[in-house]
């Protein structure tokens, strides 16, 4: 775990009650050089008489304590270990309702008669004080988290679930006094609309901030609400007032509302709250972060329970579905009384976001701008991403090799020809550059996700695409990460994360490694040519359509049996305003997904290349040759397992250790499956050479000899089986690691699984019926 | 009328939801409440619309559409319009 102790240098005293309309960027590592040179005095004016920051006050929070590192979460083994862990995530697919959530903890006191009173939790506070932060779904919540948390946020699972939540250690050092720092336990929660949960990602949330199932309850309560979505935001904030946990309220997207006509500001919704802590933040640029710090460091012991509200913690035994649905309108009517207070009535001109909507939620130009994005970003994510993939396998592999033999030339020649130059650079760099050459498309989704989502129109593309999914239970935007699955199934695999609902995500997850991704087509081509020279077109094109029949399938038997609570919904979502991304933001975001993924992922990638290298190179006869020298791969333990493996494939006529041998090699990346084959087949074939002249060359001959051989003469339909149990059997290992990091050992093994049973299925059917007639 | 057939543009108030208890408190929750007052904005594929209720904007699919009931606002439109819980404070719609 990355540990960080950066604080900030002590500043002036700020004034907590000054609101500002400017706001000091913060959170870590931005933090440090930006509040450093702040004016600490400058832009305080105009206090007011309640607990109010605005945005930071033009950098009057240079004395915070800003440093963070991550918590919580799984503890990773790594290296081989990795792949036997016992990590894993069971999912409860019950639809969430609120029934079964019951509070265990004590219920807080009682309020007073009035209503009024405050919520108070120093006296049950022990150890690192808990903050979660909660709100409705397209809120900024997540901005705000990772501005103040930085790079040192982690991504784990709630427990039991693959729920994601968020969490850190935030550092934080009062200013103008001698307090040593101060450590806070932050989590993120899935968006929610409400306490009274309607998925296991909801129910997360509510848990989370209720402290039930097992969570700890909360020392503080950050509610983040919408300054565009008042009345919605205010009746969700009434829910968590009346919890009775300390809160602090995160007023975001002001600017928006300013556009809109709307004159909310913190000040004056602190009023209109009773003094109840409301800052003004932008996590897209970091405003308000040191402020939104201040707050939540004086508020641990007790904030206001407005007038009109009470402090009715949910007490033991009580459902939440009882104790939302019976002061529902209670919160609602107190919503309308803030509002009244605050003066907002409705706006109701056309916004510019509702011209943009005219064009893209259009019945007809809305599917054909969704199809655009679609293709562009698939364009991104492939034709983009290739010359820089290409330049780390080829370039940055050359580089290195270069470099790693200069070193071992130093020890003499002998050192050049050894096992261990061998195994440094047919292993370790192997995976090393395995692992680099999927930066590219992985950071340009991160980067395209990030663009899509922080302007607005992912949830666009949910009601686009709501009804095209629907039939398999999935959000419209289930297609996107599809669709780029098509392309490399990895960043289609990071696109899942744009799902709100946890079971979607790992849904779509297993359906995307039947997409047939670029990786694959040297395959297919090659063996079309070999096999099928004057139909490779329509074979290849058949495969892509075989590729979408197996999803439609797989999904639809997947939605029967471990998906059946994604029973179709009633659409309804909330539209945010569309938003400029912000560069810094979407900078810090796309790096700390990055490493995140390396970090995962890199582990299992490396540590599978090197068993491999180590089976090729234990010679298994007299003559095969020395230990990382074997001259035949097939009198390697590699050849042996190939061996033994094949006779499984006999039924789909391509019971050869050639062909297994490269399935085998194939399952760390479908790039090099052409090059086991001509590696096995000893055929010499020049790297600039295109895979229709492989197919049409020494190792289509290759081919179709070992493929008519293994089939008692039916090469052709042999070669069919063949790409069938290419396209389904399993993804590549970065998948594989990919799939395990983002929902856990068990759904990766039934994912791989799935795959392996459906492919030889499909092709044994397919061999039987086709040497029929080929 | 309802969400599905209400005319774009127009102010309308929302008489009834017809859905199941669950589904029609959460559209509570988002916002579309008896009473409250809406404006269709904006036709989706399939039947689906953007409802605009002052600021906000929801978007609903087709079924969810036609389980909206509108009905025409009061003429009486006096009183400023409640916009958290849909109640008038005067000249209440009975």
């Amino acid at each position: 775990m990355t540990e960080s102790t950066t604080t900030r240098e002590p500043g002036a005293q700020v004034d907590p009650t000054a609101s500002n309309d400017q706001g000091a960027p913060c959170g870590h590592g931005a933090t440090e050089s930006c509040c450093a040179g702040h004016d600490t005095q400058a832009g305080h004016e105009a206090p007011c008489h309640d607990h109010t920051e605005q945005g930071g006050a033009g950098g009057s929070h240079a004395g915070h304590g800003g440093g963070c590192h991550g918590g919580g979460g799984h503890a990773h083994h790594r290296g081989i270990a990795a792949l036997f862990d016992s990590h894993d995530s069971t999912i409860a697919f019950d639809a969430g309702d609120g029934e079964r959530l019951a509070v265990a903890a004590p219920a807080a006191p009682s309020d007073t008669a009035d209503g009024a009173g405050a919520a108070t939790g120093a006296a049950e506070r022990s150890g690192m004080p808990r903050v979660v932060f909660i709100g409705n779904p397209n809120v900024g919540k997540s901005s705000l988290f990772n501005a103040m948390l930085g790079m040192h946020a982690r991504v784990m699972n709630a427990p039991g679930t693959t729920v994601l939540l968020e969490s850190g250690t935030y550092s934080y050092r009062p200013h103008g006094n001698r307090q040593p720092a101060q450590d806070w336990s932050f989590v993120d929660t899935p968006g929610t609309y409400s306490l009274l949960p309607m998925s296991p990602d909801e129910e997360v949330a509510a848990e989370a901030v209720i402290g039930a199932n097992g969570n700890t309850t909360p020392d503080l309560v950050v509610a983040v609400i919408d300054a565009t979505n008042l009345p919605r935001s205010l009746y969700f904030l009434a829910q968590v007032l009346e919890l009775g946990r300390p809160t602090v309220v995160a007023l975001t997207m002001v600017d928006l509302a300013a556009k809109q006509g709307l004159d909310v500001n913190a000040a004056s919704l602190s009023r209109a709250l009773d003094g109840v802590p409301v800052v003004a933040v932008d996590g897209r640029v970091g405003t308000g972060c040191a402020a939104l710090a201040d707050a939540i460091g004086r508020s641990f012991d007790g904030t206001p329970v407005p007038h009109g509200l009470e402090n009715a913690a949910p007490r033991p035994g009580v459902t939440m579905k009882d104790w939302v649905q019976s002061r529902s309108d209670i919160r609602f009517e107190w919503a309308s009384s803030v509002l009244t207070r605050l003066g907002i009535g409705s706006s109701d001109g056309m916004t510019t976001s509702d011209r943009i909507d005219r064009v893209l939620l259009h019945p007809v130009g809305g599917i054909a701008a969704f199809l655009a994005v679609m293709f562009i970003v698939f364009q991104c994510t492939t034709w983009l991403a290739g010359p820089l993939q290409d330049w780390f396998d080829v370039t940055v592999r050359a580089w290195l090799t270069t470099g790693i033999d200069w070193l071992f030339g130093l020890a003499g020649p002998a050192a050049l020809d050894g096992w261990f130059r061998s195994l440094i650079v047919n292993g370790l760099l192997d995976g090393v550059i395995t692992v680099l050459t999927f930066i590219p498309p992985m950071g340009i989704m991160f980067i395209l996700l990030s663009l899509l989502e922080d302007c607005g129109y992912l949830a666009r593309a949910a009601f686009v695409m709501d009804r095209a999914m629907r039939s398999l239970g999935l959000d419209g935007r289930a297609f996107l990460p599809i669709v780029v699955g098509f392309g490399c199934n990895l960043p289609g695999l990071a696109a899942t994360r744009t799902l709100p609902d946890s079971r979607q995500r790992v849904f779509v997850g297993m359906l995307i490694p039947f997409a047939s991704c670029s990786a694959r087509l040297s395959v297919y081509l090659v063996l079309a040519y070999a096999f099928f020279e004057r139909y490779a077109g329509l074979v290849v094109f058949g495969m892509y359509v075989m590729s979408i029949l197996v999803i439609l399938g797989i999904g639809l038997l997947l939605r029967r049996t471990m998906f059946r609570s994604l029973e179709p919904e009633p659409f309804a979502m909330s539209l945010p305003p569309y938003q400029c991304p912000r560069v810094v933001a979407l900078l810090r975001s796309v790096f700390g997904r990055l490493w995140a993924f390396v970090k995962g992922a890199s582990s299992i990638i490396i540590s599978t290349i090197l068993v491999l290298w180590l089976l090729q190179g234990i010679p298994v006869t007299a003559a095969a040759g020395s230990f990382g020298h074997v001259e035949n791969v097939h009198d390697s333990a590699y050849g042996r397992l190939a061996d033994a493996v094949a006779p499984v494939f006999t039924p789909a006529g391509f019971g050869d250790w050639h062909a297994s041998a490269a399935l085998v090699t194939g399952f760390v990346a479908k790039e090099v499956v052409v090059g086991a084959m001509s590696q096995s087949y000893s055929v010499d074939e020049p790297d600039d050479v295109s895979e229709a002249d492989q197919g049409r060359g020494a190792l289509g001959e290759a081919l179709r000899e070992g493929f008519d051989e293994s089939s008692g003469g039916h090469g052709r339909a042999a070669a069919i089986a063949f790409l069938l149990f290419v396209l389904a059997y399993t993804p590549c290992l970065a998948t594989v690691a990919e799939l395990r990091r983002q929902y856990g050992g068990r759904i990766a093994a039934k994912t791989v699984g799935i795959g392996l049973v459906s492919a030889y299925i499909l092709a044994v059917v397919a061999f039987q019926l086709l040497r029929l007639v080929l | 009328m309802t969400v599905a057939d209400a005319p774009l543009g127009r102010d309308m108030q929302v008489a009834a939801i017809d859905l199941d208890g669950r589904h029609a408190f959460r559209l509570a929750e988002i916002g579309i409440r008896t009473g409250m007052r809406v404006r269709v904005i904006q036709k989706g594929n399939f039947g689906g619309r953007v409802v605009a209720m002052g600021s906000q904007r929801i978007a609903v699919d087709g079924a969810t559409a036609r389980a909206i009931v509108l009905r025409e606002p009061p003429l009486d439109d006096g009183a400023e319009h409640d916009g958290a819980t849909g109640r008038r404070e005067a000249g209440q719609d009975a």
